[in-house]
C-alpha cells in the first residue's frame, strides 16, 4: 500500500488516541483541558518569546509529533492492520522514544526562560532511568514469542495472554510508560504548579495544542504497546479485532490514569531512586522469572 | 453564591491578596481550568484591589497572555490591564457576587527593587552557575502575592529571599479617624477570608467587656471561617504536591464547610486518615523540618511548629487544631484566626478610632521562611513554602 496513506493513517489514529486520553483523564477528574478548551487554542495567538531560539522553539512540537507518528506505525490494530510490519518493530518503537526527549529538551531550552530550562534538564536527566526498565519489561514478551515483530508477539498470545504469567511485566511496563510519557506522578518536566508548565511554560496557541497532543499521544501509544505485549492485542471473542484493541487500550489507559491520581508527584531524587532501586531490580527479576517459566510451561500454553 | 458558572476558560489568577476564598469557590467548577503559566491562559482573573507595588507585575502578566484573551476583574482594576476585552455580563455577574472591594489601587509604600547578592563564583566549591528562580509575586503557593527568590545550584536551593509588600491595601491608614462601626467594618478585611477574626479582635480591644452575645456569635463564626481557611490551605498544599486524589478530598471538605454540620468530625476523620497514609510519610519525610536551633516567636509557632516538625506534622497538627476550635469556639482568651493568634491594638479619642495596629501570624513567620527553605530541593522548597500557609495580605496591611 501507499506509504503516505500509512503515515496519514498513523497520524490520524494518533490524534484521535491523544484526544481520547485527554477526555478520559478529564472524566477521571484529572487536570486535562476539555476538548472545547483545546479547540480554543487553535485560534489563539502563537507567541514566540523574545530572544528565543526561533527554529528550535517552533520545530519542537512538530518534532515531538513526528517522532511518535513514526512510532505509531509499529502498533498493530488488527491482524493485517499495521503501518509497518517490521521484523524488529518493537526495537524501533523503543528507539523512537528517545527523539521525543530531544523535542522536550529543545522546547525547554529554546524558550529562553528558567522554567523551561529546569524542565529540559529534568526531562534529560530522567531519560535513561525509564528507558532501561521499559526495555527490560518489554523483553519478557519478546523472550516468550521469540520475536521482535509486534504482530508475531500478538499472534503468539492467541491461546494465552502474557499478562497471565507475566503480570509483573505489565505493571512495570505501565509504570515505566507513565514515566516515559511525562505523566502525572512523574511529570516533573512539565510540572504546572511547580514550574508553571516547565518545558511547556512558554508555549501558547497552536504549538501548545500540538505539544499537548504529542504528550497525550505518546501515552496512548505506550498503552497500546502494553496491550500488544501483554494483553493479547486484537485477540478477543465476538467483536472484530481492531475494536478489541481500542477497547483494551482505553481501559488500560483509564486504569493507569486512575491509579496515578492516588500518588503525589515524586521529587526529582525520589524518582531516580524509585527507578534505579525498585523498577530496575524488579524488571531484572521479571526477566529471570520469564526465562524460567518459558522453560517450565508447556509450549501449548505459551 | 448559587450555581456553578460554566466558564470553559483557561484562567490565570492574579490575586491582589483578598481573592483566595473566591478563587477556591471558582476552582470547584468543573468547567474552570486554572493554569499556572500566563501563556496557557485565555482569561486573566484579577482579584483586586491591587497594590501599587503589584501593578507592574500584573501588567507584565497581562502582556504575556496570548490574544484573544479576556479579563475577569473583581474590583475595578480594568484600566490597569490594557488590551484585554471585558467578560460578557453573564459571566461578570458571577464574579461580582463576591464582595466588591471599594479600593482600586491601594496606597502603599513606593516599590523598592529587591537585590539578591549572589556569592562570588570563586567562593563556590564547584563553580557552577547559580540560577535565581523567581517565584512570584504571583505564585500558587501562598495566599496572595509574595515574591520568593530561590538561588538554586541545579535543583538545590542554596539560599532564599522573601520580598513582601505586594498585598498592601492601606487598611491602617483608612481606619484612622473613623467611627467605631466603620473601623469594625474595615477590620473585617485584616484577615482575608475570615472577616470575623479582625472584627472580633478589634471589638475585644474596643469593648473591654468580653462576654456579650455578639462576641460569642463572632467566635463561633470565626471557628467555621477558620476551619474553611485551613481546608483551603490543605487544598493549596496538596496542589503544590500535585496529589489529585487528596486535592479532591480537600476541595470536598471545603465545599461542606458552609453546611457546618459535623465538620469537626469530618476534619478529625480526615486527619486520622492522613496520619495513617504511608505515601504522605514517604513524600514528606524530613521535608521542611524545623531546625532545632530555630527560635520562632509565639505568634509564629502555630504556622511553623515546634523544632523537629516537618510538613506532615504541620498538616496534621493544624487540622486537629481546626477541628478542636470548631468544637470549642471560645477556647482561650486570645483571638485565633486560622493561622494563629491575632492581636489588635487601638486607641479611641472623641468617639473616633485613633490608631489601629495589629500583629498577625504571617508577619511573625515571614523572617523565618528563608531559613526553612534553605538546602531543600526546588520541588520540596515549594512544598515547604505551601505548608507554611502564608497570607500575604495579613502581613502587608
Amino acid at each position: 500500500m501507499n506509504p503516505i496513506a500509512h503515515a496519514a493513517g498513523a497520524f490520524g489514529g494518533l490524534i484521535i488516541a491523544a484526544l481520547t486520553v485527554s477526555f478520559v483523564n478529564r472524566r477521571l477528574g484529572g487536570r486535562s483541558p476539555s476538548l472545547r478548551q483545546l479547540a480554543s487554542l487553535i485560534r489563539q495567538e502563537n507567541l514566540t518569546p523574545a530572544h528565543a531560539d526561533r527554529f528550535l522553539f517552533r520545530s519542537a512540537p512538530i518534532l515531538a509529533l513526528a517522532t511518535i507518528s513514526l512510532a505509531a506505525l509499529f502498533i498493530p490494530i488488527g491482524p493485517r492492520l499495521i503501518g509497518l510490519d517490521a521484523t524488529t518493530g518493537l526495537f524501533f518503537f523503543v528507539v523512537l522514544l528517545s527523539p521525543f526527549v530531544v523535542a522536550m529538551m529543545n522546547a525547554g531550552w529554546a524558550g529562553n526562560g528558567k522554567h523551561g530550562l529546569f524542565g529540559a534538564f529534568r526531562a534529560a536527566a530522567h531519560l535513561v532511568s525509564y528507558e532501561v526498565p521499559l526495555g527490560f519489561a518489554a523483553i519478557g514478551p519478546v523472550m516468550s514469542a521469540q520475536s521482535l515483530s509486534t504482530t508475531r508477539i500478538v499472534e503468539a498470545q492467541s491461546s494465552l495472554w502474557y499478562v497471565v504469567w507475566q503480570p509483573l511485566g505489565l505493571v512495570l511496563f505501565v509504570i515505566a510508560s507513565l514515566f516515559a510519557s511525562f505523566r502525572h506522578p512523574f511529570d516533573l518536566a512539565q510540572a504546572d504548579t511547580e514550574l508553571a508548565g516547565g518545558v511547556l511554560a512558554e508555549y501558547s496557541g497552536r504549538r501548545l495544542l500540538l505539544f499537548r497532543l504529542a504528550l497525550d499521544g505518546l501515552f496512548a501509544l505506550l498503552m497500546a504497546m502494553a496491550v500488544v505485549l501483554f494483553l493479547g492485542g486484537w485477540h478477543g471473542p465476538l467483536l472484530p479485532g481492531p475494536v478489541w484493541m481500542i477497547l483494551k487500550t482505553i481501559c488500560l489507559a483509564a486504569l493507569a490514569l486512575a491509579m496515578a491520581r492516588r500518588f503525589p508527584r515524586l521529587g526529582h531524587d525520589q524518582m531516580l531512586a524509585f527507578s534505579w532501586k525498585v523498577l530496575l531490580p524488579a524488571s531484572l527479576l521479571n526477566v529471570a522469572l520469564v526465562g524460567v517459566l518459558a522453560l517450565l510451561l508447556p509450549a501449548r500454553l505459551q | 453564591m448559587t450555581g456553578r458558572p460554566e466558564l470553559h476558560r483557561r484562567c490565570f489568577a492574579i490575586d491582589g491578596g483578598e481573592g483566595g476564598a473566591l478563587l477556591a469557590e471558582l476552582e470547584r467548577s468543573s468547567s474552570f481550568e486554572r493554569v499556572y503559566s500566563p501563556r496557557h491562559a485565555d482569561t486573566l482573573l484579577v482579584f483586586g484591589p491591587l497594590s501599587r507595588k503589584l501593578v507592574p507585575a500584573a501588567r507584565q502578566l497581562a502582556r504575556a497572555v496570548p490574544r484573544p484573551a479576556s479579563a475577569l476583574v473583581v474590583a475595578d482594576a480594568s484600566e490597569l490591564l490594557p488590551g484585554l476585552r471585558p467578560f460578557e455580563p453573564r459571566e461578570v455577574q458571577f464574579a461580582l457576587a463576591g464582595e466588591l472591594p471599594e479600593l482600586n489601587v491601594a496606597d502603599g509604600p513606593e516599590p523598592e527593587p529587591t537585590e539578591l547578592n549572589l556569592p562570588d563564583r570563586k567562593e563556590l566549591e564547584m563553580a557552577t552557575e547559580i540560577a535565581v528562580h523567581s517565584l512570584g509575586p504571583i505564585q500558587p503557593f501562598t495566599d496572595g502575592p509574595l515574591r520568593v527568590l530561590l538561588a538554586c545550584d541545579g535543583e538545590q536551593v542554596l539560599f532564599a529571599r522573601i520580598e513582601a509588600g505586594f498585598a498592601s491595601r492601606g487598611l491602617a491608614e483608612a481606619m484612622k479617624g473613623t467611627t467605631k462601626e466603620e473601623a469594625l467594618r474595615l477590620a473585617e478585611r485584616i484577615v482575608p477570608g475570615s472577616p470575623a477574626a479582625g472584627r472580633l479582635a478589634l471589638l475585644r480591644e474596643l469593648d473591654r467587656e468580653r462576654s456579650s452575645p455578639e462576641h460569642a456569635l463572632l467566635a463561633a463564626e470565626l471557628a467555621t471561617q477558620s476551619a474553611a481557611a485551613t481546608l483551603r490551605w490543605t487544598h493549596r498544599l496538596f496542589s503544590a504536591m500535585a496529589w489529585p486524589a487528596r486535592e479532591r478530598e480537600a476541595a470536598d471538605l471545603v465545599a461542606s464547610a458552609d453546611r457546618n454540620g459535623g465538620l469537626a468530625e469530618s476534619i478529625g476523620r480526615w486527619a486520622a486518615k492522613l496520619g495513617r497514609d504511608r505515601l504522605l510519610r514517604l513524600r514528606t519525610a524530613g521535608v521542611g523540618r524545623v531546625p532545632e536551633d530555630l527560635e520562632s516567636p509565639a505568634a509564629a509557632r502555630e504556622l511553623i511548629g515546634a523544632p523537629g516538625e516537618d510538613v506532615r506534622g504541620r498538616l496534621l497538627r493544624r487540622l486537629l487544631i481546626a477541628a478542636r476550635r470548631l468544637r470549642e469556639p471560645a477556647y482561650g482568651n486570645a483571638v485565633h484566626s486560622s493561622r494563629g493568634p491575632l492581636r489588635v491594638g487601638a486607641g479611641v479619642s472623641d468617639g473616633r478610632v485613633a490608631n489601629v495596629t495589629w500583629e498577625t501570624p504571617t508577619a511573625a513567620t515571614l523572617p523565618f521562611v528563608p531559613r526553612l527553605l534553605q538546602g531543600h530541593r526546588l520541588a520540596d522548597a515549594e512544598v515547604v513554602l505551601a505548608s507554611l500557609d502564608l497570607c500575604a495580605a495579613e502581613a502587608d496591611p
